[in-house]
């Protein structure tokens, strides 16, 4: 009985053995299949569904997603927050090399003048579904966009103020107007920056363009060499001016310390002369005399005006 | 291009030395104008000065007049001679009476 009982049980064992086989293979091939529903989005990702090539998810956020496994669903990601770079007008590589690409990179300013423009322009992904299937190359519909705008806006202005001071407001206008061309292709783009690096006069007329910035620069040394002389002659002049003031103000002390002194000095003796004018003005004529002569020659005639010139004479001897 | 290169670069030559002109002339101007306002400003102190002074003068002279035109023209001898001059005096002037007429002469 042990033995019957035990007998039949290895004979239904092999078959059984087979079919399971049969099953992990199915199950094998399925479970890689249905793994293939779940899916993973990094942190600087966006990722886009489609079913059958229609959009189901059209922007999903970092994390683990599920869809249905493909290719019913399609994922696609796309790093949109990575800045991506191109060059309008000549190639940096070209630059380097020293190639110049002038039909891409000439435009015509206001005042009919040519100049050459390397812009530099950085995108993002603004819309990951526009970005995928709206447009075949992305890079150059924003390439032609940018160029678009750019020529607009440089001919908008003199070379003048491309050269100088209007770089920056170029710069500014050229991205809004971009951009806002951009969004009406319905391009998912956002343009970060779009950057001026280099503004040339073409070669051929590069050494009078020279000379008008320094033609400029002259003009401004002139003019500071102007204020400098103004600021040197108008402090100095204000100096003179101070310095006639306080001398008159001196000579005015002078003069009526002066006459006050003499008045005082002259009213003292004056007063002194009226008791005995006769004497007083005896020795003051005296004294006089005394501090005279003996610095002078003296001939004396007597009142008939005889000249007696003995002592010439001897003195001729 | 080139000539209107050159066009421009000769304005901003020209402009420069108009506007260096224009500074110099205004500060000529301005210092013309300081110095002489600071004249007339002195000239009139001055005046106040010799004005005052020559009232002084006047008021104080006004009380003597005798007296100060001997003073003041003893003076003036004492500026008139000098070493230079020769002097012919009269036997019977003021200074030689006492000389040659003795203690008579004093009178």
């Amino acid at each position: 009985m042990m033995q019957a009982a035990v007998q039949p049980a290895p004979a239904p064992l092999a078959p059984p053995q087979q079919k399971p086989r049969l099953h992990v293979w199915v199950a094998a091939a399925l479970v890689p299949w249905l793994l293939t529903s779940v899916y993973l989005v990094s942190t600087q990702q966006q990722a886009v569904v489609t079913r059958f090539g229609a959009v189901v998810e059209p922007r999903v956020l970092p994390g683990i997603h599920i869809a249905l496994p493909w290719p019913i669903d399609r994922v696609t990601r796309l790093k949109v927050q990575q800045l991506q770079r191109l060059v309008v007008g000549g190639d940096a590589a070209d630059a380097i090399v020293g190639r110049s690409q002038p039909l891409r990179s000439q435009f015509l300013t206001g005042d009919q003048n040519i100049i050459n423009l390397r812009v530099v322009v950085q995108y993002s992904v603004g819309s990951p579904v526009d970005y995928l299937f709206r447009t075949g190359n992305v890079a150059q519909v924003v390439s032609s966009t940018v160029e678009t705008a750019l020529a607009a806006r440089v001919a908008a202005q003199t070379v003048d103020a491309i050269l100088t001071t209007g770089k920056a407001a170029i710069q500014a206008d050229v991205r809004t107007a971009s951009q806002r061309l951009l969004d009406e292709y319905r391009a998912g783009v956002l343009l970060s920056t779009i950057n001026i690096e280099s503004v040339t006069p073409p070669p051929e007329a590069a050494d009078a363009f020279r000379d008008v910035a320094s033609a400029r620069a002259d003009s401004a040394r002139i003019v500071n060499e102007a204020q400098g002389y103004a600021n040197d002659v108008i402090p100095r002049a204000r100096g003179e001016a101070q310095q006639l003031l306080e001398a008159a103000q001196g000579y005015r002390q002078r003069k009526i310390d002066e006459s006050q002194g003499d008045a005082a000095r002259f009213t003292q003796v004056a007063e002194e002369y009226g008791k005995d004018s006769e004497v007083s003005a005896e020795r003051l004529y005296l004294e006089t005399m005394e501090t005279i002569l003996p610095k002078i020659k003296k001939l004396i005639v007597d009142n008939k005006g005889n000249l007696d010139l003995t002592i010439i004479r001897k003195g001729e001897k | 291009m080139r000539a209107e290169r050159e066009r421009i670069a000769r304005q901003y030559r020209a402009e420069g030395e108009e506007q260096a002109l224009r500074i110099r002339a205004d500060a000529d101007r301005q210092r013309e104008e300081i110095l002489s306002g600071a004249y007339k400003e002195a000239e009139k102190i001055k005046g106040e000065g010799d004005a005052q002074a020559t009232r002084t003068y006047g008021a104080a002279y006004a009380k003597n007049p005798r007296f100060y035109k001997l003073l003041r023209t003893l003076e003036s001898y004492k500026k008139i001679f000098d070493d230079k001059t020769t002097a012919i005096l009269s036997s019977d002037s003021e200074l030689l009476r006492v000389m040659m007429r003795g203690e008579n002469g004093a009178k």
